[in-house]
C-alpha cells in the first residue's frame, strides 16, 4: 500500500471502501472510540497501516496513545469501532489476532519471579512453538539482545532496560505478523538502542508491521514510514513527515518535533515560575 | 505471519482436550518456577520462608490430629454442627482475602495471561488450578482433610466422598476469591468494599465483645457450651453456601442417605461451576474495562497532595513533619496488610474462645466448665 496522506488537522484516512480487502492491512481501525466515564480517551480513531510498514505514533502525554495500543491488540475493550489485525476482525477472532501480534506494553508485563529465560521459554511456549524451537529462539534472543550472563537472574532483579529488553524479545520470539511497541527505546542503553532499531528495520522489510509510539520523535523521525499525531484522543494527521511539513508550510529540514509542536500546540513562552526569581 | 519466519505455531483457539492439557501444563510449570523463586531469591527469604514452614507445620500438624480426633469422637450432633461451622469459616476466610487487598496467586495474573492467544475460559481454569499449588493452599489441606476423614471415618465411599467433597470445595475457594477479586477491580474504591470490611469487622468483633463482657461481669454465666452450639444451630444459616453442600454431603452420607449425598455433591459440584463461569465473565470483564481507567488525564487528576495539606488545620509541628506524617497515614491508610489485621485479629478472637471453651470442659482450669441457665 502506498503511503497514502491526508490533509494535518483534519480527521486522517477514511475507512476502506465498501468491498475492500482488509487483509493488505497489518492494521486496519475503523471509527475506534473509548470512553471512560465521562472521560472520551480516544475519540473515532481510523488508521490503515501497511504490512511491513514501520508506522510512528506520536502524541503528548494523555493523547491515548497507550489506550489505543491496548485497544488494538485486545487488551481493552473499545466503546465502539472495528478493528482488523493482518486480515483478521479483532471482535470475531481475538486469538487469531492475538497469535499474530507481539506486543511491547510502556510499562513491560512481566513475571517478577522468573528469570529472564524462563520468561521467554514460557512466553515462547504459549504462543505455540516448541519447546526445542522455544529452547533455541530463546537462546538466540538473549545473545543479541545482550541479556545471556543475566539468563537466569529473576526479572524483579533486572534493571528497567534488562526488563525492556526481556519485554521486547518476549513480543518477538513468536514471529508476529504485526508487532506493537510502546516507548521501546525508553531507559535502554545507546547499544542495544542500536540492535533494536536494527533488528526493526530488518523486520519490516520482511514484511512485519511494525507500530512505533514514542515521544523520542528523532528516532520516530529516522525510522518511520509514516506517522500519525494523537492529541486529547483526537488523530490530527496521518502521512510521511515531510509530506506533513509541507501540507503544514513548514520547509524540509524542520524537524518533527517542531511538526509535532506545531500541531499539538507550542507551551506558551517559557513560562515563569512564580518561586523562581 | 511473515512469510519467511518459521511455520505457523499451532494455536490454542480450539479446546481440543490436548490443548488444554498442554496449556495447563505449561501454566503450572510457570507458577511452580514462581513459587520456588518468591521463596528463594535470597538467602534470608530463604531462611525466613523456612522459619515459617517450621512455625506454622506443627500448627498445621496439631489442629490435623485434634480435628481428626475431635470428629471421631464427639458426639454426632456436635460434630455435624462444628463441621458446619468449620468449612464454613474457612471458605469464607479464603473466598474474602481480596477484600484485604490480597488474591489468590497473586504471581500469576490473567491480564498478562490474557496476550496470549488462549481463550478466556481457560486463561481462569489455568490460573484458578495454578492457585492450587500456592503454599497457603497446600497449608490447609491436612487439617481439611483430617476433619473429613474423621468424620467418615467408617466407611470406603464416606472416604472417597470426603475426598472429592475436599477438592471441589477447594476449586470453590479460589473460583469465589477469583469473582470477588474480579468484582473489586470492576469496582474500585467504592464506599461498598469499605462497608463490607467493616460489616466482617463487626460480625467478628460484637460476638468477641459479648463474650468477653459475659465472663467478665458475671464468670458463672454460660456463654458457650457443647448445648449452646447445637442449640443455636449455626448450621441452618450455612447450609445453602457451598461449604454447607459439601458438609450436608457427608452427614447425609452417615445418615445412609446416598441419593441425597450425592444430591448435595452435584450442588456443591453445580455452586463451583457457576462460580468458575461467573469468575471467568467477570475477570474478562475486569481485563477490558477497567486497564487505563486509572490513569486520568493531567486536568482530571484529583488535587495533588501539597493542596490537599494546604486545606488542613494548621498545628504547630514544622511543615516537613507534617509533610511526613501525611504520607505515613495514607501509606497506613492503603496498607492492605493492615487491613488484614484488622479483621484477623478480632475474628480469631472468636474461635480462640470457642476452642478454650470446650476445652474448658475437659481442661477446668483453662476456662471453668459453665452451665446452659434454666
Amino acid at each position: 500500500m502506498s503511503a497514502s496522506t491526508s490533509k494535518p488537522l483534519l480527521p486522517a484516512q477514511a475507512p476502506a471502501v465498501k468491498g475492500e480487502s482488509l487483509d493488505a492491512y497489518g492494521i486496519y481501525a475503523e471509527g475506534l472510540t473509548k470512553d471512560f466515564g465521562p472521560l472520551r480517551a480516544v475519540n473515532n480513531l481510523n488508521l490503515a497501516v501497511a504490512r511491513g510498514e514501520f508506522f510512528g505514533f506520536l502524541g503528548p502525554n494523555g493523547a491515548g496513545k497507550t489506550t489505543t495500543i491496548l485497544m488494538l491488540t485486545g487488551l481493552l475493550r473499545p466503546t465502539s469501532g472495528r478493528i482488523v489485525i493482518a486480515g483478521a476482525d479483532l471482535a470475531r477472532d481475538p486469538l487469531a489476532v492475538k497469535a499474530n501480534i507481539g506486543l511491547m506494553q510502556e510499562q513491560p508485563s512481566l513475571y517478577h519471579y522468573l528469570s529472564g529465560e524462563e520468561h521467554l521459554l514460557f512466553a515462547a511456549r504459549m504462543q505455540g512453538l516448541s519447546h526445542k524451537e522455544a529452547r533455541s529462539r530463546t537462546d538466540e534472543l538473549l545473545e543479541v539482545l545482550d541479556l545471556k550472563e543475566a539468563r537466569r537472574n529473576l526479572v524483579s532483579d533486572y534493571s528497567i532496560g534488562m526488563r525492556r529488553k526481556t519485554s521486547l524479545a518476549a513480543a518477538l520470539i513468536h514471529d508476529p505478523a504485526v508487532l506493537f511497541l510502546d516507548e521501546p527505546l525508553a531507559g535502554i542503553d545507546a547499544v542495544s538502542s542500536r540492535v533494536i532499531k536494527d533488528i526493526l528495520e530488518s523486520l519490516t522489510k520482511r514484511g512485519v508491521t511494525v507500530f512505533f509510539c514514542s515521544h523520542v520523535l528523532e528516532v520516530a523521525e529516522k525510522l518511520c514510514h509514516r506517522v500519525a499525531i494523537l492529541n486529547r484522543g483526537v488523530l490530527l494527521a496521518v502521512g510521511e513527515p515531510d509530506r506533513l511539513k509541507e501540507d503544514m508550510g513548514l520547509s524540509a529540514s524542520v524537524s518533527l518535533e517542531d511538526l509535532f509542536l506545531e500541531m499539538v500546540g507550542r507551551p506558551e513562552a517559557v513560562r515563569s515560575l512564580s518561586w523562581i526569581k | 505471519m511473515s512469510s519467511d519466519g518459521p511455520s505457523a505455531p499451532p494455536r490454542l483457539s480450539v479446546l481440543s482436550a490436548s490443548a488444554t492439557l498442554r496449556y495447563l501444563k505449561i501454566v503450572a510449570w510457570a507458577q511452580g518456577r514462581m513459587i520456588l523463586h518468591s521463596y528463594t531469591r535470597s538467602p534470608l527469604i530463604l531462611v525466613s520462608a523456612l522459619l515459617l514452614v517450621a512455625c506454622f507445620a506443627p500448627w498445621v500438624g496439631i489442629l490435623s490430629v485434634w480435628s481428626l480426633n475431635a470428629f471421631r469422637t464427639w458426639e454426632p450432633d456436635l460434630a455435624r454442627e462444628l463441621l458446619h461451622i468449620f468449612l464454613f469459616a474457612v471458605w469464607a476466610g479464603w473466598v474474602s482475602l481480596p477484600l484485604y487487598g490480597f488474591s489468590m496467586s497473586e504471581t500469576m495474573g490473567t491480564y498478562n495471561l490474557r496476550s496470549f492467544p488462549v481463550p478466556p475460559t481457560l486463561v481462569l481454569l489455568g490460573r484458578s488450578l495454578a492457585a492450587l499449588l500456592d503454599i497457603p493452599i497446600l497449608f490447609l489441606v491436612p487439617p481439611f482433610f483430617a476433619v473429613l476423614v474423621g468424620f467418615w471415618s467408617e466407611s470406603l465411599w464416606a472416604f472417597l466422598l470426603g475426598a472429592v467433597s475436599l477438592a471441589i470445595l477447594t476449586v470453590n475457594f479460589v473460583c469465589g476469591s477469583l469473582v470477588l477479586s474480579a468484582l473489586m477491580r470492576l469496582f474500585p474504591r467504592t464506599k461498598g468494599t469499605l462497608a463490607l470490611v467493616l460489616a466482617i469487622l463487626v460480625i467478628a468483633i460484637v460476638p468477641s465483645v459479648w463474650f468477653l463482657l459475659r465472663r467478665f461481669f458475671n464468670p458463672q454465666a454460660v456463654v458457650l457450651s457443647r448445648e449452646f452450639l447445637v442449640t443455636i444451630g449455626l448450621s441452618r444459616f450455612f447450609s445453602f453456601l457451598p461449604p454447607g453442600f459439601a458438609a450436608n454431603a457427608s452427614i447425609a452420607l452417615e445418615r445412609g442417605a446416598i441419593g441425597l449425598s450425592l444430591a448435595f455433591l452435584a450442588a456443591l459440584a453445580g455452586s463451583t461451576l457457576l462460580l468458575f463461569l461467573a469468575g471467568s465473565w467477570l475477570s474478562l470483564r475486569a481485563d477490558l474495562a477497567v486497564e487505563g481507567s486509572n490513569t486520568p488525564r493531567a486536568e482530571e487528576m484529583p488535587a495533588s497532595a501539597p493542596s490537599r495539606l494546604r486545606r488542613l488545620p494548621r498545628i504547630p509541628f514544622s511543615p516537613e513533619l507534617w509533610a511526613v506524617m501525611a504520607k505515613e497515614a495514607a501509606l497506613f491508610r492503603r496498607d492492605p496488610e493492615l487491613r488484614l489485621y484488622l479483621i484477623i485479629i478480632p475474628a480469631l478472637i472468636v474461635p480462640l474462645l470457642l476452642t478454650l471453651r470446650i476445652f474448658g470442659e475437659v481442661v477446668p482450669w483453662v476456662a471453668p466448665p459453665l452451665r446452659w441457665p434454666g
